[in-house]
């Protein structure tokens, strides 16, 4: 009995060995970190031209030293074949789970990204938070040669599209929400869209507009400004600023916003579906630099009456603009209706494209000063 | 001549004097420092007397004037039929007197620092007591400083010791019972515990388990501790220790029994809890909340240095993806050139630390502080600077290493199972690190003491039986000693008597 016992137990400690799976073991400096990588075409027989950005600590040792990016470069016929070969001649495996950013070349997106991200949604390593994004230039590869000193190109482009998107300029689009956009119903992709720019005498990729996608394949790109418009109508402005004039040159007015509330209700009651969208937004007064002191003037209602113009004007623009160009439908109306009515939504998926060319959407904003930032308010009344 | 046990039940030879001086002096032979001292009585037809007493042993102003003096100048009756009962009752200035003709009894007692007088004419012999050897003062533990309660420390002094325990406990409910122990030593020992408190059944049990140890010699209480311990292969002390008083009268009024040995200041105490473990006896002194914050950074200590370095070596060589981008970066750059595999280094730096340690703690003050000293200095800056270890091994063997110091009762413990830990880690990750504190659990669930699992304490019933463990409540609240030692459980007749 006690035997028996004894060899059970060995049994079983020896039983973890194939069942925990853990066979991964692999000293740290052994990996190379991957900062950010970018999908090209290929050359020749090539499918794609891949290239990495991984952090180069060679000369580390315990002393502070600043991070330095480092560049591999190779090709494959897949994805994955592709990052064996990389590893082949970086002579560590790349390691993906710090992998920030992953850059599409304007090819790439407009042959389509589904079969660009399969490996990034099946392999263990790369995150389904990595961060997407098109390259406006030629390649996408060369969006990560600009070294910034003492950090990685691709941390830094992943670190300055957080601050834009929190700050409601440029929606940050993870992996899953991607999968989420394809997988789901009536709503099309937008990628942030990257170029070069010079920054104190070195080229370095900076974020400008996103890339508007039909299905799966790139169609056309919006600039900073109808990005952040665009922004408003899907409901993804949470902080930022409004200017606001008397007129639509002199806008001499910041308003701070504190919170933005955008709801979105399909109305399907009359024989064609429509769209209402209601932003109600809660502001600051945060600057008035005409000298005129508008705000004795007018007064905060009158203020609050321009704003609310002001931002139905933009969210208006956008949608037509967005409607009448590409006819994808980036807000995710299609959505609500799906979520409303999911039959209508079968009856109008088929040319959902068309339709969203035709949907009548109408704009209600409406803008709350809820103080001055004066302390001392009675001065200037 | 074999053990001094062998005489059994012999006795002195004859009513001579010399003949059984002869006798005693055959069975000492060869030990130069017994005294044998002739003394002569010329009062009457005059008769011998002889004093034997180990030299150093003895108080000598003792003997001077309280036995040799008298002798030579008390009146003694004529026939010597009823001279033993005279010096007993009317010559001999001494507290304790014993009439044997025993050898074994003559013998301990010699041994022992009494004086035995034999006269001439008696087939019988007087033991004084005369013990005056030398003691160390009483003193504070080096072990168990504390910044707020008693000082006073055990020394090797038995009676001394049981002194300091029985002015802690006034009580005629305190039990204590004299036992020897060892073949050639003959060490005195006492079993201590409150009669109405403690449990019968512990108590039989330590008496079964004490009445089989036979061994030549116990020079500490660790030789007890091993002999009486549950299983034949435990790991974890099932018997608590310490040099103070204090502690075992608080140990005694939960229900534990004390064995105090003659000759060390280390008094074991029985059963013994997991969760003794962290408790300090400055806990109950010192205010609740300060002594609870206390008990936790205990017990998480045991955790960190149990678990941290395994958890070390699973992140960065099995999961990294799980450790925050820059720490992995700083972690390859500082391991870039280091020879070593990690775990390798690991063990490398937690021996160098043990040694650290050990060479320290034997050496004299001094030296012991300068050894840390440049420890420190070789580990901290040239081994990094030599690239033999990187820089996040050496935070983790110190803080592994620290906090295994917070535990000293576990510390044997604490450094196997980080030892089992760390293998786990390396072979099996993170699933390694979870096996092996499951299968400590369940080791810690099997282990008992006196009967008693050690981890009863901590599968709690009722709130009461919480308050001393993972924090300790204010007295006030402590109404109930620990159920699982006593059955007299009632501490305080009224909880919280000062609203």
């Amino acid at each position: 009995m006690k035997l028996l016992r004894r060899l059970l137990t060995v049994c079983l400690a020896l039983l973890l060995v194939p069942l925990t799976g853990c066979w991964d073991y692999q000293e740290a400096e052994n990996r190379s970190v991957v900062g950010g990588m970018a999908i090209d075409c290929g050359t020749g027989p090539f499918r794609y031209h891949l290239t990495f950005e991984v952090a180069d600590l060679s000369d580390g040792g315990g002393q502070q030293t600043k991070l330095k990016g480092k560049i591999i470069e190779a090709n494959g016929n897949t994805i994955a074949d592709a990052v064996k070969n990389a590893s082949r001649v970086s002579g560590h495996a790349l390691y993906f789970s710090d992998c920030k950013v992953v850059i599409f070349s304007s090819d790439i997106a407009k042959k389509g990204l589904t079969p660009v991200l399969d490996w990034l949604n099946r392999d263990t390593q790369p995150r389904l938070v990595i961060l997407m994004m098109v390259s406006l230039e030629d390649t996408a590869g060369e969006l990560l040669q600009g070294q910034p000193s003492g950090n990685l190109a691709s941390y830094q482009i992943s670190d300055s599209l957080k601050n834009l998107s929190e700050s409601g300029k440029t929606p940050e689009v993870s992996l899953y929400q991607a999968d989420d956009i394809f997988l789901g119903q009536g709503k099309d992709l937008v990628l942030p869209c990257l170029r070069l720019k010079e920054i104190g005498g070195k080229e370095q990729a900076e974020i400008s507009g996103t890339a508007v996608f039909s299905g799966d394949r790139y169609v056309g790109v919006r600039n900073e400004e109808q990005t952040a418009d665009d922004m408003l109508v899907s409901g993804q402005l949470h902080k930022g600023v409004l200017l606001v004039g008397e007129k639509p040159d002199k806008k001499n007015i910041t308003l701070k916003i504190q919170a933005v509330c955008t709801n979105t209700s399909p109305q399907l009651d009359g024989k064609t579906p429509a769209m209402k969208i209601g932003i109600k937004t809660k502001c600051i007064f945060d600057e008035e630099n005409s000298g005129n002191n508008y705000f004795a003037q007018l007064g905060i209602k009158r203020i609050e009456q321009f704003a609310s113009a002001s931002l139905e004007e933009h969210a208006e623009r956008a949608v037509h603009e967005v409607q009448n160009s590409f006819g994808c439908d980036i807000f995710g109306f299609g959505r609500k209706i799906y979520e409303k009515d999911p039959k209508l939504w079968a009856e109008l998926k088929p040319d959902w494209h068309q339709k969203f060319r035709t949907l009548q959407v109408s704009i209600n904003a409406e803008v709350q000063i809820s103080n001055t930032g004066f302390a001392y308010p009675k001065g200037y009344e | 001549m074999g053990d001094s046990s062998d005489f059994g039940s012999a006795e002195l030879p004859s009513a001579k004097l010399e003949k059984n001086v002869c006798y005693i002096k055959n069975i000492f032979k060869g030990d130069d420092t017994i005294d044998y001292r002739c003394i002569k009585n010329n009062s009457g037809k005059g008769t011998d007397f002889c004093l034997i007493y180990a030299d150093g042993m003895v108080n000598n102003k003792l003997v001077n004037d309280d036995i040799v003096c008298p002798l030579m100048k008390c009146r003694l009756p004529e026939d010597s039929g009823g001279l033993m009962e005279t010096l007993l009752q009317n010559v001999i200035f001494s507290d304790s007197i014993q009439r044997t003709a025993k050898i074994d009894d003559i013998i301990q007692a010699v041994e022992y620092g009494d004086t035995v007088l034999l006269a001439e004419g008696c087939s019988d012999s007087l033991i004084l007591n005369t013990k005056g050897y030398s003691t160390r003062s009483i003193e504070e533990p080096e072990s168990e400083r504390v910044l707020r309660g008693p000082r006073e420390g055990f020394n090797e002094s038995l009676l001394v010791n049981l002194s300091m325990l029985r002015r802690k406990l006034h009580t005629s409910d305190l039990k204590m019972q004299y036992r020897v122990f060892g073949r050639k030593t003959k060490t005195k020992a006492c079993v201590c515990y409150l009669g109405s408190v403690a449990d019968k059944n512990v108590v039989d049990e330590l008496g079964r388990r004490l009445d089989r140890i036979d061994i030549d010699g116990t020079l500490d209480t660790e030789y007890l501790a091993e002999l009486i311990c549950d299983g034949r292969h435990m790991m974890l002390d099932t018997v608590g220790s310490t040099e103070r008083p204090d502690v075992v009268a608080g140990k005694l009024l939960e229900g534990r029994i004390a064995v105090l040995l003659d000759g060390t200041p280390q008094a074991i105490t029985l059963p013994y809890l997991f969760v003794e473990s962290f408790q300090s006896d400055e806990d109950y002194y010192l205010n609740y909340v300060f002594a609870s914050i206390g008990r936790f950074l205990r017990i998480l200590s045991f955790i960190i240095s149990t678990t941290l370095p395994g958890v070390y070596i699973a992140l960065v060589t099995l999961h990294p993806e799980i450790l925050p981008t820059p720490l992995f970066v700083s972690i390859i750059q500082s391991r870039q050139g280091v020879p070593f595999p990690t775990t390798l280094e690991m063990i490398i730096m937690l021996i160098v630390f043990e040694l650290l340690r050990e060479s320290g703690t034997r050496m004299p003050g001094v030296i012991g502080q300068m050894l840390g000293v440049v420890g420190a200095i070789v580990i901290g800056n040239a081994a990094v600077e030599a690239k033999i270890v990187s820089a996040p091994i050496i935070i983790i063997m110190a803080l592994a290493g620290i906090t295994g110091m917070m535990n000293p009762k576990i510390k044997g413990f604490t450094i196997l199972t980080r030892t089992v830990i760390i293998i786990l880690s390396t072979t099996f990750g993170m699933y390694g690190l979870l096996f092996g504190n499951v299968a400590l659990l369940i080791y810690l669930y099997n282990v008992t003491s006196f009967g008693v699992p050690v981890m009863q304490s901590v599968h709690i019933e009722k709130f009461q039986e919480i308050k001393d463990i993972a924090f300790r409540a204010p007295w006030n609240k402590m109404i109930k000693r620990p159920s699982k030692l006593t059955k007299n459980t009632t501490r305080q007749k009224q909880g919280g008597a000062g609203k």
